[in-house]
């Protein structure tokens, strides 16, 4: 087997351009040769949107350009489709998230799914869910078996806060500003999300009376590192005045909370 | 270099009435270039050339308003044009594959001469295996010099390379093919 020779770039224009090459490459010439076959011979068929636009059919430019769209679906298409696949996954995960944050926010969710949600977004945002929004379905708890004695204690959580609110003793010292503010992360309070009845309680003092009075059977003591600086601060998250569904109004549930 | 020219001289002239929408100019130059372009997207390996074809003079045909240049632009803008069309054609076969083997050749168009006929098969097989066996990039480069009579410059627009990659892939796939067909040939 002979060596070939290293093509510069003047022996590759000379064979290109069909001139005769070194006889090491002499093999390239058969190539040229067939190469130059295969681009002869008479046109394919044309297509018959092909063949109306070279008779210069008035109707062709049209159907030409009625293939636009689908190049450029395709290229939305292949967009998306060289995004990585962590930013698939994220963008993903952050659609399903928003999707649960907001049908937790418009309570949609099955009662307990609902406490989650709203607790979370409690945590990471300002929003507070109690004081904003006494709503239908918070009323409906009250009106229905939250107030009830038989009910107490098993309640669903979101307003363990507010429902410590209820006595005048309990709401300084209790963690309520420190749960809305995340302590209640800290363990102290397993049963927490036991008392959720309270949380309407705080709006309805009327109610609150035998309810408080339950409650401090099963609240346990405030925990400790709590004090006056926290009740202060629960009387400033409950300043939002929202009628109860009964028609009684909120103010009056705040006095309890001021008051050490 | 007037084995490039396939309009005889009258390109300028052919372009001008093709542009403003003369059916004898748009058929002047899709039986000019039609044949290459269907030669060069058969020995890629293309699943449905002739189609294929339709759709790169389509594409030409309907921005040839926009044009503007001389028959060797024109031929590498309509070559530009082929290539995308084929690696088009290869994602979308790669989404939804043939059932049909891609190298069937009985669907080649009838020649009146059936000795063009099967010349043509012939040198369409021959160079599609040989360049089967060299690296994509080096077989896009050589069979757009070879069969697109590309210049380096415009080899390398159409395929977004340097025209020093150009040069260096089409020296290693002349070399490579020299080696292939001397082997080939080599007694045992």
């Amino acid at each position: 087997m002979t060596r070939l020779p290293l093509l510069d770039d003047d022996t590759i224009d000379a064979f290109l351009d069909g001139e005769p090459v070194p006889v090491q490459i002499r093999h390239l010439a058969e190539i040229r040769s067939l190469v130059d076959v295969v681009g002869d011979g008479p046109p394919p068929p044309a297509s018959p949107v092909l063949a109306r636009v070279l008779a210069g059919a008035p109707d062709a430019p049209t159907l030409v350009g009625a293939a636009r769209p689908a190049t450029r679906r395709r290229t939305r298409l292949a967009r998306v489709a060289g995004v990585g696949i962590a930013v698939k996954l994220a963008v993903g995960v952050s659609a399903a998230a928003a999707g649960v944050m907001g049908a937790g926010a418009a309570g949609v969710l099955p009662e307990t799914a609902d406490k989650a949600v709203r607790h979370a977004i409690e945590i990471v945002s300002p929003i507070e869910f109690a004081d904003t929004d006494p709503g239908v379905r918070r009323g409906d708890d009250l009106t229905g078996t939250s107030d009830d004695g038989p009910r107490h204690g098993a309640g669903d959580g979101i307003g363990t806060t507010d429902r410590r609110d209820d006595g005048p003793g309990r709401s300084s010292g209790d963690d309520r500003p420190g749960d809305r503010d995340g302590s209640d992360d800290d363990g102290e309070r397993p049963t927490r999300d036991d008392d959720r009845p309270g949380d309407d309680d705080a709006r309805r003092p009327g109610d609150d009376v035998p309810e408080s009075e339950r409650d401090d059977d099963d609240a346990g003591p405030p925990p400790a590192g709590t004090g006056p600086a926290d009740g202060g601060a629960s009387g400033a998250v409950t300043t939002t005045p929202a009628p109860a569904p009964d028609g009684r109004a909120t103010p009056g549930a705040e006095a309890p909370r001021t008051a050490p | 270099m007037t084995r490039r020219d396939r309009f005889n001289g009258e390109f300028d002239s052919v372009l001008r009435a093709a542009q403003t929408g003369a059916p004898w100019a748009l058929e002047r130059i899709f039986t000019a270039l039609a044949p290459v372009v269907e030669g060069y997207l058969r020995v890629q390996g293309a699943a449905e050339p002739e189609d294929l074809t339709s759709e790169v003079f389509l594409a030409v045909l309907r921005n040839l308003g926009s044009f503007d240049g001389d028959e060797p632009g024109f031929r590498s803008w309509v070559f530009t044009i082929a290539h995308r069309r084929l690696l088009d054609a290869r994602r979308r076969a790669m989404r939804r594959p043939r059932s049909a083997p891609l190298d069937d050749l009985a669907d080649m168009p009838m020649l009146d001469d059936v000795e063009d006929l099967v010349d043509r098969r012939l040198a369409v097989e021959r160079v599609r295996t040989l360049c089967e066996q060299l690296r994509p990039d080096q077989r896009d480069v050589l069979l757009l010099r070879l069969l697109g009579r590309l210049t380096v410059d415009e080899v390398a627009a159409a395929l977004d390379k340097t025209p020093g990659s150009v040069k260096a892939l089409q020296r290693r796939g002349l070399q490579g093919l020299a080696r292939i067909v001397e082997r080939e040939s080599a007694p045992l």
